[in-house]
């Protein structure tokens, strides 16, 4: 326990709340859509249907780059960016990097061509800025909407990083001011949920989840913090102060001074050759390929692995393009070993928890469920204790919106991805239309119904959307669980079983008899009406 | 000054000084600290050890950002005297945005000749 005068408990105390009240339904959207970011890659491959290739990265590569090489434009062979989509397909994006009119930055401009390795066809292909193109495919629709809504709230650039990272900065200060103020850490652990008394059952339930879920919460907070301001705020600002404003040049002493350059013509030595050395030493199959200079003298070749079991972090490994010649690995910062590559290298495995594989990204998902449940009890305690008031009362239903209201509009956005991807529209449009469209119908209810029933008839169609969306992606096309399991598709099958459980679970929640959720007083929740 | 005025708490007798005080925590807690710990970010990339890589003085200003912010947000709430608190942000400010205004000159002599 940390001693604290009255006064300081006091403005904690203050803190703490307000700052929940006010950014806590944005803080509770951004946490839920992390906590389900976290498994993307998954949500990827099951929107996609399963992947067509395995593992696109540990195929033969070399002979297909060679063949795409010559019909882009020599420009766009500056930077070649190679990795496996979610759908099993190789994707190489060949670009340069020029000044983007439109945001007044230097950014990737050139072409990104999908490719099916089964056959080696190209199956679209996409030219214009790099964010344009990632976004252009219809296929990752769904995994992009739910990422985006949790990194920028889809807010415009930088202002929904602005926006996220005012929220990582609300979450330090819900962490820190609740450790401040925690007067029994050890014991609130094992805090056991006192029935007799339902108001303070809820105070204890709040209690037990934030004490478990603290640390996770100022870690979070921080590394989210970090990932919203570094490169829309941070960036910029030390470019002036350390570089006279010239942004190219940090970045480029950031990442690694590149060589002397040597535009003479020369081959490519095998990619293929260069990745089966780099896999032996990294002991793990190669995520991301970038290639710098294609068919020059000065060609490099870098090659990006995951950490291999019982490692926190991947490697870097250079190879010279002309002859294949192996040069090391690679700081992610700098070209020699650094204080600050040690630290920077450990933001991407606490953020995205995916540093032990699955098992981790459980845990994430957990806690990050956990602090939802911190953020949503909370603030119904906070409300509970001024529900005489209309304003209060009010806000009320608005937390019950946005709480299964979310959940609600990602699960009619998966509905309406599925349909517009099987109908051949606009996948990317009609994910957000669904997300809009079911929001909407949120709002509806949460005005038009009693508060009691709003809680049971928000759940029950939470259900209603997760039971249906297996069936949904069946009958737009997607494989069977059967069909899945042969060729090794273990996330269709997975998130379709999460699916229906989270949909009986729902279910089973919304009618049973809900004492601890209706903490209005019946007249005061009449008297919205 | 009395402890409860210094605290920014309501007081029968003085309610406008504590009103006054209260108003002085949010603008110190809220914008000058959001403001003060930019300049700090980017100032320290001036005097930071740049280290082994020469990336030192870069990296750690982006990724120590989200603590500075804490440190001056919760120094702002906890000091009991918010004024001083702001005079203390309000220097650390000024230190730092030196090389910052420095840097923005000598950049805008640069574009202007």
């Amino acid at each position: 326990m940390i001693a604290l005068s009255k006064q300081r408990t006091r403005r904690l105390v203050a803190v703490h709340g307000w700052s929940a009240v006010v950014f806590g339904l944005f803080l509770y959207v951004v946490i839920l859509t992390g906590a389900i970011a976290v498994f993307s890659q998954e949500i990827g491959i099951w929107s996609a249907g399963g992947k067509r290739v395995a593992e696109p990265m540990a195929q033969e590569i070399d002979s297909v780059l060679r063949d795409l090489s010559p019909q882009v434009p020599e420009t766009y062979l500056e930077d070649v960016g190679v990795w496996g989509s979610a759908a099993g397909n190789l994707v190489a994006w060949f670009h340069t990097h020029k000044n983007n009119p439109d945001s007044g930055q230097i950014e990737d401009y050139g072409k990104l061509i999908e490719i099916d390795l089964n056959n080696g066809s190209v199956l679209a292909s996409y030219e214009g800025w790099g964010e344009q193109v990632f976004h252009a495919n219809p296929v990752s629709a769904l995994d992009d909407f739910i990422v985006d809504l949790h990194v920028n709230l889809h807010a415009p650039s930088p202002w929904g990083l602005y926006a996220t990272g005012i929220l990582g900065f609300v979450m330090l200060v819900a962490a820190i001011s609740g450790l401040l103020m925690h007067r029994h850490m050890i014991k609130d652990v094992f805090l056991s949920p006192r029935r007799d008394n339902p108001g303070v059952a809820k105070r204890d339930r709040h209690v037990l989840a934030g004490t478990w879920s603290l640390l996770f919460s100022f870690i979070l907070g921080f590394t989210g913090a970090f990932f919203s301001f570094a490169g829309a705020l941070g960036l910029p600002l030390v470019a002036v102060t350390a570089f006279g404003g010239d942004q190219v040049a940090m970045i480029e002493t950031l990442v690694g001074a590149p060589q002397v350059e040597d535009a003479t013509p020369a081959p490519m030595a095998n990619l293929d050759a260069m990745k089966a050395q780099s896999s032996a030493l990294a002991k793990s199959t190669p995520t991301f390929i970038s290639i710098q200079h294609w068919g020059r003298a000065d060609a490099q070749v870098q090659i990006f692995h995951p950490a291999p079991a019982g490692h926190l972090n991947g490697s870097t490994h250079v190879f010279a393009g002309g002859d294949g010649g192996y040069k090391g690995t690679k700081p992610q910062l700098g070209n020699a070993p650094s204080a600050g590559n040690a630290v920077f290298s450990l933001m991407g495995p606490l953020h995205f928890g995916h540093f032990a594989g699955v098992f981790s990204k459980i845990i994430w998902v957990c806690l990050g469920l956990a602090s939802c449940y911190v953020i949503a009890s909370g603030m119904r305690l906070w409300l509970q204790k001024r529900s005489k008031r209309l304003l209060w009362q009010r806000l009320g239903r608005g937390v019950d919106m946005t709480v299964y209201g979310t959940p609600i509009g990602l699960a009619g956005a998966a509905h309406a991805f599925f349909f517009a991807l099987a109908s051949g529209n606009s996948a990317h449009g009609w994910t957000a239309l669904g997300f809009l469209g079911w929001a909407a119908v949120v709002i509806f209810i949460g005005w038009v119904l009693p508060w009691q029933r709003v809680n049971i008839a928000l759940k029950v169609l939470l259900a209603l959307l997760l039971l249906t969306l297996p069936i949904t992606r069946l009958l737009c096309g997607g494989p069977d669980w059967f069909t899945a399991l042969e060729v090794g598709d273990i996330a269709v099958v997975g998130i379709d079983l999460l699916m229906l459980a989270a949909g009986v679970f729902y279910l089973v929640c919304g009618f049973a008899v809900n004492k601890t959720q209706a903490w209005l007083p019946r007249s005061s929740a009449e008297a919205v009406q | 000054m009395s402890l409860s005025h210094s605290e920014g708490l309501a007081s029968p007798k003085r309610p406008h000084a504590s009103k006054k005080l209260l108003i002085t925590r949010w603008i110190v807690a809220g914008p000058l600290a959001l403001v003060v710990s930019v300049l700090v970010m980017a100032g320290m990339s001036v005097w930071l050890p740049e280290g082994n890589a020469g990336i030192d003085h870069l990296a750690f200003p982006l990724i120590l950002f989200p603590a500075i912010w804490s440190l001056i947000f919760f120094y702002a709430l906890l000091e009991n005297s918010p004024t001083r608190a702001g005079l203390v942000i309000l220097a650390v400010g000024a230190i730092n945005a030196v090389p910052v205004i420095q840097a923005v000159v000598a950049m805008s002599t640069r574009v202007a000749g």
